[in-house]
């Protein structure tokens, strides 16, 4: 068995981001069909009970190559954690690199906790080329985003509310800035491709019907 | 101000997603939008040039400059997409657009880190490995991914240096964010080819001239515009 292992949140089962996974490096865990407020339990229960050194997440349509998870995981080897990127939207200028500078915290009316709007603070696609190869980010997006067991049992995948908006990747971003004890780093030669455009975009995809956990150890 | 989207899935469709006209100065409810292409402007000149014996050489110039001609203007309203244009060829547009005469948003096209479905019908499998060397080229050009919907290209490990993400033909790929057609394409029950696929026709273009045609050639189709 592996050291490492990716965690595949899947609503979709996109051909493409499944082909691609299989050819990466690492062990594989999909769970299917569920909510990220279902996968709350699920997901910090894998971590605790399995023995991996690394742990990646990321979401069901996101591509990646080999190489370039190679690359996220030999920055593991020095960084706390580490994450690739992609673009927000295929038909906008947004990326997941975010300036923790410019992140302005707000509490909104639907929950207790702080939060923040990635779009606000984003960098641009067209900013990229002039930023380091490794980037300190406020943000990762789940895009391939990897740690150690021991950092993800500090910062356990949680979410805001069922209701509005379950956002666990800005949720895992709030917790570690605020404590300042880890960097977050994008590795700019690690761009992944995001399959998702706002105009075609919808919940009609997500099918929540049946759940499973599929896993390839 | 600024929550716009430019989306080149299918022809080019420009939309925003603002709402409240309240909250505005001025009180209106649209935008000015301008759409420009980029036009190679090619000139030829001979002359003569004084070398050092005192004798004349007769010498070529050739310059080629990049110019920038306006196609279009429109009015946008608060929170609608438009479609102005359906072509499934590439084209280079500028789009500027203002609010009150003030200038809220430029985009000068570019792919770089989007991704680009390139569905492709060759006639066999020479033009498709000449088109995919063409595609790669593109790629570097444009620092842009790839996506490919072709069952030969999907049934091997050959292109996988190229291509980022694999279509068989059936598959309907609808999250990229520009969409172009490569092949020969006709106006329904005619030989005549369809100009929203071919800026410059098909007459006797062979393989590389067509998916350069695609690529490189629609600024010849604005040229007699505005």
């Amino acid at each position: 068995m592996k050291d490492t292992v990716l965690m595949v949140m899947s609503v979709r089962d996109l051909e493409p981001v499944i082909k691609a996974n299989d050819k990466l490096d690492c062990e594989k865990i999909y769970f299917k069909g569920y909510t990220e407020y279902q996968l709350v339990p699920l997901i910090n229960n894998f971590i605790k009970e399995s023995n991996f050194k690394n742990y990646f997440i990321v979401s069901d349509d996101i591509v990646i190559n080999k190489d370039k998870f190679d690359l996220l995981k030999y920055y593991l080897k020095f960084l706390p954690i580490v994450s690739g990127w992609c673009v927000m939207r295929q038909n906008g200028f947004d990326t997941t690199i975010i300036d923790p500078k410019k992140i302005n915290f707000y509490y909104n009316s639907f929950s207790a906790f702080q939060c923040f709007d990635p779009y606000l603070a984003s960098s641009k696609t067209h900013e990229v080329e002039n930023m380091p190869n490794i980037i300190n980010t406020g943000f990762t997006g789940w895009i391939f985003t990897g740690a150690s067991k021991e950092i993800w049992q500090q910062y356990p995948f949680q979410v805001y509310d069922i209701e509005n908006g379950a956002r666990s990747d800005s949720n895992f971003a709030i917790r570690v800035l605020k404590d300042q004890k880890y960097d977050m780093n994008i590795i700019k030669k690690c761009r992944a491709i995001h399959l998702s455009n706002s105009k075609t975009y919808s919940h009609k995809d997500f099918n929540f019907s049946s759940q499973s956990v599929v896993k390839t150890f | 101000m600024n929550n716009f989207k430019i989306d080149f899935s299918d022809g080019i469709c420009i939309e925003n997603d603002y709402t409240d006209a309240s909250k505005t100065i001025s009180g209106l409810n649209h935008f000015d939008v301008k759409i420009f292409v980029k036009m190679k402007e090619q000139t030829y000149t001979l002359a003569h040039e004084q070398g050092l014996q005192g004798l004349f050489h007769k010498i070529e110039l050739f310059d080629e400059k990049i110019r920038r001609k306006q196609i279009l203007d429109f009015k946008m309203e608060f929170n609608q997409w438009v479609k102005p244009y359906f072509y499934k060829f590439l084209v280079p547009y500028d789009i500027e657009i203002f609010y009150n005469n003030e200038l809220q948003f430029s985009y000068s096209f570019e792919c770089r880190h989007k991704l680009i479905l390139f569905n492709l019908h060759p006639k066999d499998e020479k033009e498709l490995y000449l088109w995919m060397n063409v595609i790669d080229t593109f790629k570097k050009n444009m620092n842009c991914d790839i996506a490919v919907k072709n069952d030969i290209v999907y049934s091997t490990n050959e292109f996988d240096d190229i291509v980022d993400v694999k279509y068989n033909t059936n598959y309907v790929a609808n999250r990229h964010f520009l969409d172009l057609h490569i092949g020969r394409f006709y106006i329904p029950n005619s030989e005549i080819a369809d100009p929203y696929y071919h800026p410059n026709g098909l007459n006797d273009k062979n393989s590389l001239e067509i998916i350069n045609d695609i690529l490189y050639g629609s600024y010849s189709l604005f040229k007699n515009t505005i």
